[in-house]
């Protein structure tokens, strides 16, 4: 049948995965989800950076599909709307262990580790600016599931949140991000 | 509830499209068989038999039916978008191509819920919806023609 696919977040040691699609998930100062969750917000620093905890994000396929999932994209409206001081940075990640997650690591309630290949070892690439990526010019991910296989397929998009000294206390404006696959 | 009072739009599911592939011997593929439910993937579809293709909604209607070109090749791909706080969006692509000649169908959601039918004759990277598949190896077989091995 035509397959169930869903955007989840993973968190924990050993990657636990949280179903999002259809919902909100925030980049706070701590490894969880949360749709609304204030308890651990990134501190806002006198001068620099601070950084949410990496969110670690992948399409899970819970019916299996008739033939192939495959052609995997990813991509943002190309419009920063979080707020003054506030970017996000992306790579996808597949390197070594638990197919490249990482469980993202920091001080709860005040920044998470800042996302680079050398904290991450399972990054991909080095992040970049997620609103490149947008319809026109969006990022591809490897990967692919057939029947009669279920589970977690495809590169992890791991992204992370970047609060400047500039930034303004509370909750950023909501961001949209896209998933994009074919099916045969 | 919204600050201002009103309530968000509540988005409706969109009406889906399943196929059904005309063989020239008069036989019918159904990607859902009527009788017992069961779902096959369009990869199933045996391009040496293959006459029509035809997309249909959920009461039975045909939105598209497209005779198929012995010698060409065949491909079709539900093509979804599925973003955090929306339900998903699809879109399906029907293409028949041979090494000099590309012909791309793409069926699609129009803004009152019904279905839209464009043409195209190459593939756009920058289109949100008609940009390369990643091929599976049906997509290689020829429309009207035995696969044939070649000794050396």
């Amino acid at each position: 049948m035509v397959a169930t696919v869903q955007i989840q977040r993973f968190t924990g040691a050993s990657p636990s995965g949280t179903d999002i699609t259809g919902i909100n998930t925030r980049a706070n100062a701590e490894d969880a989800h949360s749709t609304a969750g204030t308890t651990n917000p990134i501190q806002i620093p006198a001068a620099g950076s601070n950084y949410s905890y990496w969110v670690s994000t992948r399409l899970v396929c819970t019916v299996t599909p008739s033939g192939t999932i495959n052609n995997i994209r990813w991509y943002t409206d190309g419009a920063n709307g979080f707020g003054t001081g506030v970017t996000c940075k992306g790579a996808k990640a597949s390197t070594g262990a638990d197919s490249g997650y990482r469980q993202a690591t920091g001080t709860p309630g005040s920044t998470g580790t800042e996302l680079t290949q050398v904290n991450h070892t399972g990054l991909d690439e080095a992040p970049a600016d997620v609103f490149g990526y947008t319809s026109g010019s969006p990022k591809s991910l490897t990967g692919s599931i057939s029947n009669p296989s279920t589970g977690a397929f495809g590169d992890y998009w791991i992204y992370q949140t970047i609060i400047g000294s500039t930034a303004s206390p509370g909750a950023t404006n909501a961001e949209t991000f896209y998933w994009k696959y074919d099916e045969t | 509830m919204r600050p201002n009072g009103s309530k968000p739009k509540v988005q409706k599911d969109q009406p889906l499209l399943v196929w059904k592939a005309f063989y020239r011997d008069g036989e019918v593929l159904y990607q859902v068989h009527p009788d017992t439910k069961q779902e096959i993937s369009s990869e199933l579809i045996d391009r040496r038999r293959l006459q029509s293709f035809a997309l249909v909604d959920e009461k039975g209607r045909t939105i598209l039916s497209q005779d198929i070109s012995p010698g060409n090749r065949f491909l079709f791909r539900r093509r979804t978008l599925q973003g955090l706080k929306t339900k998903p969006i699809v879109s399906y692509l029907v293409v028949q191509f041979r090494e000099d000649f590309l012909n791309i169908t793409l069926v699609s959601i129009d803004a009152n819920g019904g279905f839209r039918i464009d043409h195209f004759k190459e593939w756009d990277p920058k289109h949100p919806w008609i940009y390369p598949v990643v091929p599976v190896e049906s997509d290689s077989h020829i429309v009207g023609e035995e696969s044939r091995s070649v000794a050396t």
